[in-house]
Order: structure tokens, then C-alpha cells, then sequence
């Protein structure tokens, strides 16, 4: 495995090689090169505009998150679990999922108008229904013979909920909330881009508003990097909750 | 009895809409019946409907080639370590970051046209087809490839008989996902340059009554419904022994 490891390593840095030939060899008002990038970020964190922007972002993110998290998931589980409530809610959410997040925006400003509200609340769109589908789903498709098992000790259904349920659905809970973060992400840079301009979506406006591109391919840079580490960080908190899921 | 419910659900969700939009008002939230008049509007506009036809174009063109391009990289990352060492990194990194961010820099790569459209939705689709094919691939059981080779099966043999089948329900996960992905995306770029579908959304909330801009998202909806289903459609007729392909459950 040190071979694959290797040779991505190997990959990235010859990515980063192009881009910078890439970047070199074309007008800066078309593409920059990564060290032009580098030393943009460098600057900005040394004026303290990128941490600034960076800590308004995740603010964003984590409030429209956490309140998409704390209605998906337990609505999520109870369509997995009952009956009527899935099939109740089913028509409606397949086809609210079948409308683009994005097309929401324009309806989202009326209601919240233009700044810190509204962006919270293209978060919760964006990330709300792809958490509830993949919580339902999840809750679903528990298997039969960990209930069976319960029921033929005659569990209370409270304790059937609280100790066979719901660690068995945990695994589907931690995807849907690594999904719907990575989309929350794209939702905050969304709202940031969309609305009126504000946080890391400000700083990318100025660098395009300037033709910077060694800005912009900056932000985007850390846009990307942004969503890889929080993904990474619920990876890393699933595999020290689900110790029994792996040997 | 399931039918019974899910018709219930419907008729509740509407009557709760209506009651809402009663009480704040059409500047607020138009209720159903109000919108299902703008939405028969809507379906009688020649111009609006000429509108939004053309700005499905490019995102299925979009769409075509994110599964052109999509799915050869998926299968060769499936079936190769080394290129899977090599491209995994880049698909990973590029599958969390959001197209929005993109947005900028495409417009001024390739300005605000139909290209520019194009390029959005191929770029936020391709890498769930890939990501989606690369599962199916590395998925194929090594004795099945075993099994065509002591038959003497050529290598395209062994790729049209034994890969192609074994992948297409990937393939069809992944073209299902990339639709709905192509769809948001062209949506997202479009009201960035405020023009097709996008420019009718920004149009519409320049209106006191939210009436027509909530019949354009259900119109968006049926349209995201309709794609689905066809693609679904088009599975069964290419795959009859692939079932469950027409569900239209979200991914």
C-alpha cells in the first residue's frame, strides 16, 4: 500500500506542477500560477482578512448545520422507522428533492432578505434534504434479527430505540451528516457568491472584480481544502464512535 | 392502503401550504390555488416554455459529456491501482468542492454563454459518475474476468460480455446522480448570469406576489421528476434484466 500511497503523493505534487506551468505560461488575467496563489493566501492571512473570512464562513456553516442536523435526523429516523410517516412524507420529499437547492434562493431572500439570515438559510436547504434521505434510508434497512433479537428478550421501546436502533443506524447517520456538511459547504460559498458578497464568496468577488486571478484560484483552493477537512474530521469522529464496526 | 397515506400526505402538505399562504399573504407565500394559476399561465407562455427548453440544452450536453468523460475515468480507476493512485486525490478533492466557488473564474475562462453553462454542469457532475463507475468497477469479481480469460475471450470480449454487464447498474447510479448534480448545477449557473431558467426565477421575485415564482419551482420540479423517470425508462428498455430501474426514489 506505501507503492499507491506513493504514487498519489507523487500525483498531487505533479498537479500542483502543472498548475504552475500552466499558470506561468498563460496571461495572469487567465489562469496564475500556484506560487502566485500561495503567496495571495500568504498576504492575506498576514493582514488577517483570510482568517477573518474563513471564521465568518464556518460561523455560517455551523449554524445552518446544526439546524438542519437537529430536525433531519430525527425526522429522518422516525420515516426510516414508521410506516405512516414515510409514506406520508414520501411524495412531497421526492419532489421537493427534485428541485434544484439553488432554485430556492430567489424565494429564500424574499423571506430572509439579503445577509447573515438568508445565507443561513441556503445552508439548511442545501444540506436538509440530502440528510433526511440518507437518515430514512439508513433507519430502514436496520437489520431484522438485531430488533428480533430485542423483541424476543421483550425490550421496552424505549430501551429498543435507545440501544439497538439507534447504534445500528449510526452508521447511516454519520454518511448523511458528512454528506450534508461537504453540501453545506457548497451552500455557504453559494450564499456568499449569491447574496450580497460577504466572508471567503467577498474575497473571491474582489479578486474577479480586480481580474486577480492567483486571488481567486486562491479562494478556490481553499474553498476545496475547506470541505476535504471537514469531511476528513466526521471520518475521523466515526471511526472513534463506530469502534465496533471496523476490527 | 400505501396509496391511501401517501395521497393524505399530499393533501395535508397542500392544506397546510394553503392555510399558510392565506395568512401571510401572495408577497409572502402564494397558496396552492393561487399558484396553480400561474403555473396553468405558465404552461399557455410560447416565450416562457421556449425559455426554459433552451436552457435544458446545455445541461444536457452537460450532462452527455460528464458521462463521456465520467465513466471511462471511473472504470479505469475501478480496474487499475496505479491510475487510481493517481486520479483518486484530484476526484476526491474535486467532488467536495462546490461549483459555486468555480463560478467566478469560469466566467472569466469562458464567459457568460451557453459554453459557460456547459462547462458548470460538466464540471459539478462529472465526479459523482466517476466516483459512482469506480465503485461498480472495483466491485467486479476478479473470477468472473477469470472465467472469460480460460474461455479465451479477447480482451474486448471479455470487456463487452463480462465488464459491461457486471458495470451497468453502477452506470446507471452514476448517470442518475450526475442528471440530478447537471440539473443544480445549470440552475445555480444560470441564475449567476441571471439568464434562461435563473433570469425567470429573478424575474419572477422582482414580483410583489410570490405566486410566479413558486409555479416556476414546480415547474423545475416536474422537469427534474420527468428526467429522472426517462433516464430510469431508458434503462429498462437498454437492461430489462436490471430491475427496480424506473423507481423514481432520490438516490
Amino acid at each position: 500500500m506505501i507503492g499507491t500511497r506513493f504514487i498519489a503523493v507523487l500525483s498531487v505534487v505533479a498537479g500542483l506542477a502543472v498548475w504552475e506551468l500552466i499558470g506561468r505560461l498563460s496571461p495572469p488575467v487567465l489562469f496564475s500560477p500556484a506560487s502566485a496563489a500561495f503567496s495571495y493566501l500568504w498576504h492575506q492571512t498576514v493582514t488577517m482578512a483570510l482568517p477573518v473570512a474563513i471564521g465568518g464562513s464556518l460561523a455560517t456553516l455551523a449554524a445552518g448545520f446544526a439546524l438542519s442536523a437537529v430536525v433531519a435526523l430525527p425526522v429522518g429516523f422516525a420515516m426510516g422507522r414508521v410506516y405512516w410517516v414515510r409514506e406520508m412524507l414520501h411524495p412531497i420529499l421526492t419532489g421537493i428533492y427534485a428541485i434544484p437547492p439553488a432554485a430556492f434562493i430567489p424565494f429564500l431572500i424574499v423571506w430572509f432578505g439579503l445577509f447573515a439570515h438568508s445565507r443561513i438559510a441556503i445552508v439548511v436547504i442545501m444540506c436538509f434534504f440530502e440528510m433526511l434521505t440518507i437518515t430514512a434510508t439508513g433507519a430502514a434497512t436496520i437489520d431484522r434479527r438485531l430488533l428480533d433479537v430485542a423483541r424476543s428478550f421483550s425490550a421496552p421501546r424505549v430501551q429498543m430505540i435507545g440501544s439497538v436502533q439507534v447504534p445500528a443506524s449510526l452508521p447511516f447517520l454519520f454518511t448523511a451528516l458528512r454528506i450534508g456538511l461537504v453540501r453545506a459547504v457548497a451552500g455557504v460559498i453559494t450564499a456568499e457568491l449569491l447574496l450580497s458578497p460577504a466572508n471567503l464568496g467577498k474575497l473571491l468577488l474582489d479578486s474577479a472584480a480586480r481580474f486577480n486571478t492567483a486571488g481567486m484560484l486562491a479562494i478556490i483552493a481553499t474553498v476545496a481544502l475547506i470541505g476535504l477537512a471537514v469531511q476528513q474530521m466526521l471520518l475521523w469522529v466515526e471511526r472513534r464512535v463506530l469502534r465496533w464496526e471496523r476490527p | 392502503m400505501t396509496l391511501l397515506l401517501r395521497l393524505t400526505g399530499v393533501a395535508l402538505f397542500l392544506l397546510i401550504w394553503e392555510i399558510a399562504g392565506r395568512h401571510w399573504g401572495d408577497s409572502l407565500l402564494a397558496p396552492p390555488s393561487s399558484v396553480a394559476v400561474e403555473l396553468v399561465a405558465l404552461a399557455g407562455d410560447a416565450a416562457a416554455l421556449t425559455t426554459i427548453w433552451v436552457s435544458l440544452a446545455p445541461a444536457l450536453v452537460g450532462f452527455v459529456i460528464a458521462c463521456c468523460i465520467g465513466m471511462p475515468l471511473g472504470a479505469l480507476m475501478g480496474r487499475s491501482p496505479v491510475w487510481n493512485a493517481l486520479i483518486h486525490p484530484w476526484v476526491s478533492l474535486f467532488v467536495v468542492t462546490s461549483v459555486a466557488a468555480i463560478v467566478p473564474i469560469l466566467i472569466l475562462l469562458v464567459g457568460t454563454g451557453w459554453w459557460f453553462v456547459v462547462a458548470v454542469v460538466v464540471l459539478s457532475s462529472v465526479w459523482y459518475v466517476t466516483l459512482t463507475t469506480y465503485q461498480g468497477a472495483v466491485r467486479i469479481d476478479r473470477r468472473w474476468l477469470d472465467v472469460g480469460r480460460s474461455f479465451g475471450a479477447s480482451r474486448l470480449q471479455a470487456f463487452r460480455t463480462i465488464m459491461l454487464p457486471a458495470l451497468f447498474p453502477y452506470l446507471l447510479a452514476g448517470a442518475r446522480i450526475g442528471l440530478v448534480h447537471a440539473i443544480r448545477s445549470m440552475v445555480l449557473a444560470q441564475l449567476f448570469i441571471v439568464s434562461g431558467i435563473g433570469g425567470m426565477l429573478n424575474e419572477a421575485s422582482m414580483d410583489i406576489s410570490t405566486a410566479r415564482m413558486l409555479a416556476l419551482l414546480v415547474a423545475i420540479m416536474g422537469i427534474g421528476l420527468l428526467a429522472n423517470h426517462g433516464l430510469g425508462r431508458l434503462a429498462d428498455g437498454l437492461a430489462p434484466w436490471q430491475t427496480g430501474g424506473s423507481a423514481s426514489t432520490p438516490p
